[in-house]
């Protein structure tokens, strides 16, 4: 018998500029991406962003969504790992490794794909995105296609919540509620913070996250740690993490489920963060 | 499963291949029957503003078939202007998962690929284990090359795998040996091309990118190579040509270079 070997390759564009508004910016130049001709799943994605040139104490938060009229790939909307501000005129940059999302789609080849950026906070000079695709020529539940993405073949799903100031005090902030449809189990939370305006020194700010829903079918808590952003000393000095963190949950959930995140600052601030919050699911 | 240690040796200032370990090789322990993986771990040590290193590791053997076997972890950036901190990222962790009988001498060496004004050290830690884990891997390093100045692509050295029967993942680095400039990053994608492919796929990835410091002072700090799996069965003699696009306009070109992980025909 002659089997056909798998076979997984990538795609990937140079960077598209994202304006400086947060207006949502299609990349690949604007040019809807073409599925090769003889991918049968669209396995994952990995992305970074990259502000050119810095201003102080300005970061950057950026969402990527993933649309086609061609595949059922909707919602896809991630939110990438903040590139910190500054303190003061002088600071260092650091750039985390790209994030990457399984998404497990099954694809006929030859579809359309759009992809999107979208600054959460207007920056004074645009930031890049960049972006890779992995494909492969199998579906999503071949062996050795989940052999690779380690999970059950299934596509997932992403949504985000609303880009949401902290507050100076600490203590709860409650978001904007969000709902995912079809869902029949959440797979993954995370949530990221972001500090712009004049920083202050010596003021880190920490967290975790909350979310509620009377649609779990089980009462399981969702209370997670965000990658603490911390702060430089005197007038110079630069806020820089490492990727943030994302939790893998098994969470079984009515449709629709309605979702209300929640931000717990545990140290005050005189300079406010803005946080989100996002959920990976699976439907059937 | 165990941890044995090639010890921290200088490289020097050149871009000369050095023997880890002091100069000795490692041994296998008389148990182990399988090199799992190795770990580099890298650092400059007297720091020349605005200059990086970025080094490669080599596996070598003439007891068992280990090569080739050349991995380049993740640069350590320099700063920029006379003062800046510098950023260590975790260790890169590559599979190597090469068959042993146990007693086995490894030789693990070194390379800088670019000149350092003081001497950077490398060392690693090689895993071991009693029994096979998986199935071995070989991998092999193009040649760092400069970026275009300009946005626009940029032609590596060709490279040869040998034996090859796939490449099971693909990988890049950008770095900037010297002269920093604020503001100014670099980013892009990797692009391979092949007629020894079995198959016509694209090979396009990112690297992660290097960042700039903002005014006269700052680091930019890399946090880990972005790396891809991939499944691309190829001919046993595959010629790789590797290329650069870089997205943005550079006053002095960043570095550049592709890296493959792949299965050899008949080698488990």
């Amino acid at each position: 018998m002659n089997v056909e070997p798998l076979v997984v390759a990538t795609e990937a564009e140079d960077g598209t500029t994202i304006g400086t508004s947060t207006t949502k910016t299609q990349l690949n130049g604007a040019a809807d991406l073409i599925i090769p001709a003889w991918a049968k799943a669209i396995v994952s994605i990995t992305a970074y962003v990259q502000p050119v040139t810095y201003t102080a104490s300005e970061a950057t938060t950026v969402k990527l969504t993933l649309e086609s009229d061609d595949i059922a790939i909707q919602p896809f909307e991630v939110v990438l790992t903040p590139n910190h501000a500054g303190l003061g005129t002088v600071h260092d940059q650091h750039a985390p490794k790209p994030d990457k999302w399984i998404i497990n789609c099954p694809v006929q080849g030859g579809e359309y794909l759009k992809i999107y950026g979208t600054a959460l906070v207007a920056n004074t000079v645009a930031p890049t995105m960049g972006w890779t695709i992995t494909f492969a020529n199998k579906p999503p539940t071949d062996p050795q296609v989940m052999a690779l993405t380690k999970t059950n073949g299934k596509q997932r799903y992403y949504k985000s919540g609303t880009y949401t100031n902290t507050g100076t005090g600490a203590g709860q902030t409650a978001g904007t509620a969000y709902t995912i449809v079809g869902a029949t189990r959440i797979v993954e939370v995370y949530g990221t913070a972001d500090k712009g305006g004049t920083l202050t020194a010596s003021e880190p700010t920490i967290g975790y996250f909350t979310l509620y829903s009377p649609h779990f079918v089980e009462p399981i808590p969702l209370e997670f740690a965000m990658t603490p952003i911390p702060s430089g000393l005197g007038t110079i000095g630069t806020a820089t993490t490492e990727n943030m963190i994302r939790f893998k949950v098994d969470v079984p959930t009515q449709t629709p489920c309605q979702i209300q995140d929640y931000f717990n600052l545990e140290i005050g601030v005189t300079v406010t963060a803005n946080w989100v919050t996002t959920v990976g699911f699976e439907r059937n | 499963m165990g941890l044995l240690t090639a010890t921290a040796t200088s490289l020097g200032t050149g871009t000369t291949k050095t023997q880890l370990n002091g100069g000795a090789a490692v041994t296998m322990p008389s148990w182990a029957r399988e090199l799992v993986a190795v770990i580099p771990y890298m650092t400059l040590v007297t720091m020349t503003a605005s200059q990086a290193l970025i080094a490669k590791l080599e596996l070598e053997s003439t007891d068992c078939h280990i090569q080739p076997f050349e991995c380049a972890p993740t640069p350590q950036q320099g700063g920029l202007g006379t003062t800046h901190d510098v950023h260590a990222a975790t260790p890169d962790i590559f599979e190597v998962h090469c068959p042993l009988q146990g007693g086995e001498e490894i030789n693990v060496y070194g390379t800088a690929l670019i000149l350092n004004t003081a001497a950077p050290y490398m060392g690693a830690t090689l895993v071991v284990s009693s029994v096979r884990t998986g199935r071995q891997v070989f991998r092999k390093c193009g040649t760092l090359t400069d970026t275009a100045t300009t946005a626009g692509e940029t032609a590596g050295t060709a490279y040869t795998i040998n034996g090859s029967e796939q490449i099971i993942e693909v990988c890049g680095l950008t770095a900037k040996q010297d002269t920093m400039t604020a503001s100014q990053p670099c980013h892009g994608f990797v692009r391979l091309q092949s007629s020894d492919f079995k198959v016509a796929v694209p090979l396009k990835f990112l690297v992660t990118p290097q960042p700039a410091g903002l005014g006269t002072i700052g680091t930019p700090s890399i946090g880990g190579l972005a790396r891809f799996p991939v499944r691309v069965p190829t001919n046993s003699t595959c010629n790789i040509q590797d290329y650069f696009t870089n997205g943005t306009t550079l006053t002095a070109a960043a570095e550049w270079l592709s890296q493959v992980a792949f299965y050899q025909v008949g080698r488990n």
